[in-house]
């Protein structure tokens, strides 16, 4: 999941994400995708600004308002917490649109502005950088990327599906490891077989093969 | 893996073929994990934990700011929390060995109920205007939840899945 390109002007600050990474893919499977990451990612970054931390890998918690500012927040708001929520048009403005390769994620409207403020993704603000959007060469916190993974790797399975036949010939916990890790891709052996156990259909396959026993 | 079935206002079902799934620390991780360590989280951050027909992510914003909070909270974010008695009774609780309930629990005061269903599902005045708009927390029927509750409550029933299997 790699920042590929971003846009900053008057109506949009964006920043595309590759979720595909050269994959040769269904369109249904890709669809499914870049809806459930989309909306994944932009759920996460919102909980994450209300809890005034970056969802973004590195960025840690957001600075404190100055003194100024945070009386006047906390006189029109009520609150004079550092969430990036005055009165919550740029939060509501944030959302993910579909591209060749992923998504692009961003605020798009009349506080583009005020998120490239924040983010600082044109290296032009003079504001403390609070960033909820990654630049190039950063990626979103270890936690959130491995959901992205998982939500990837169960679109992958559940959509393109298991055959008994896949796993014909299978007698070690390495063939059975080396069958899953092309089908769901590169993981660790700890996660493919959590990805197997969320997959229904899969898990009754392996049943009916005797094979759950090298879980 | 899991259906979310709903056929009360103010509480959804989690059901799952597999029987002996749902025990007592089952129930207790949903509580932590999902209601606890998501879905509330959602709402305080004012993001609907629920995929609703109505498809708004946010809750929508105050009428009257000044009328209501007033001063009694923040205007921002809209995260239906006052006093906080009403989210305190948002609980997984267990039914059986194959399902579960998330939402409002049936020994809740009558008042939060009635407070719960008003903020899920909205409030019309006399004339017909609407008084409380709709800020969904918990899904109504034919929906589901957001996805980030999904997938927490995904993970949660594959890995109870793999221990019930691997010790067989």
């Amino acid at each position: 999941m790699k920042v590929t390109g971003k846009t900053i002007s008057d109506s949009e600050t964006s920043v595309e994400i590759d979720l595909f990474e050269g994959r040769s893919l269904p369109l249904k499977v890709k669809k499914r995708i870049q809806e459930d990451v989309g909306n994944y990612l932009v759920e996460q970054t919102l909980v994450a600004m209300n809890e005034k931390k970056s969802p973004v890998q590195g960025e840690g918690g957001f600075k404190a308002l100055s003194k100024n500012y945070r009386k006047r927040k906390l006189e029109e708001v009520g609150s004079g917490e550092a969430n990036l929520e005055f009165d919550g048009v740029m939060k509501d403005e944030l959302n993910f649109y579909p591209t060749k390769n992923g998504i692009e994620i961003g605020v798009y409207g009349e506080r583009a502005r005020a998120a490239d403020g924040h983010n600082n993704l044109s290296g032009k603000s003079s504001l403390p950088t609070r960033r909820f959007l990654p630049d190039e060469g950063q990626t979103y916190k270890k936690s959130i990327q491995a959901e992205v993974d998982r939500i990837v790797a169960d679109a992958i399975s559940e959509e393109v599906g298991f055959k008994k036949s896949d796993f014909k010939g299978v007698t070690t916990k390495k063939e059975l490891f080396d069958i899953l890790a092309q089908k769901f891709g590169p993981m660790s052996r700890a996660e493919l077989t959590l990805a197997v156990f969320r997959n229904e259909d899969l898990v009754e396959i392996l049943s009916d093969l005797d094979l759950l026993g090298f879980f | 893996m899991f259906k979310v079935k709903v056929s009360s206002k103010f509480r959804a079902t989690i059901q799952n073929k597999l029987n002996k799934v749902v025990d007592a620390k089952f129930v207790q991780d949903m509580q932590s994990e999902v209601v606890d360590g998501e879905i509330k989280r959602m709402i305080a951050a004012g993001v609907s934990p629920v995929d609703s027909y109505e498809g708004n992510r946010r809750f929508r914003g105050y009428k009257n700011p000044k009328k209501y909070p007033g001063d009694k909270k923040s205007k921002r974010p809209v995260s239906l929390y006052l006093s906080g008695v009403m989210l305190s009774f948002y609980k997984a609780v267990r039914v059986s060995g194959r399902r579960l309930t998330l939402g409002i629990t049936t020994d809740a005061p009558e008042e939060v109920k009635v407070r719960a269903v008003a903020n899920n599902v909205g409030t019309v005045s006399r004339s017909g205007a609407e008084a409380i708009p709709p800020r969904r927390f918990i899904p109504l029927k034919g929906e589901t939840f957001r996805i980030s509750v999904l997938r927490k409550i995904k993970n949660l029933y594959a890995r109870r899945i793999k221990a019930l299997l691997s010790s067989k």
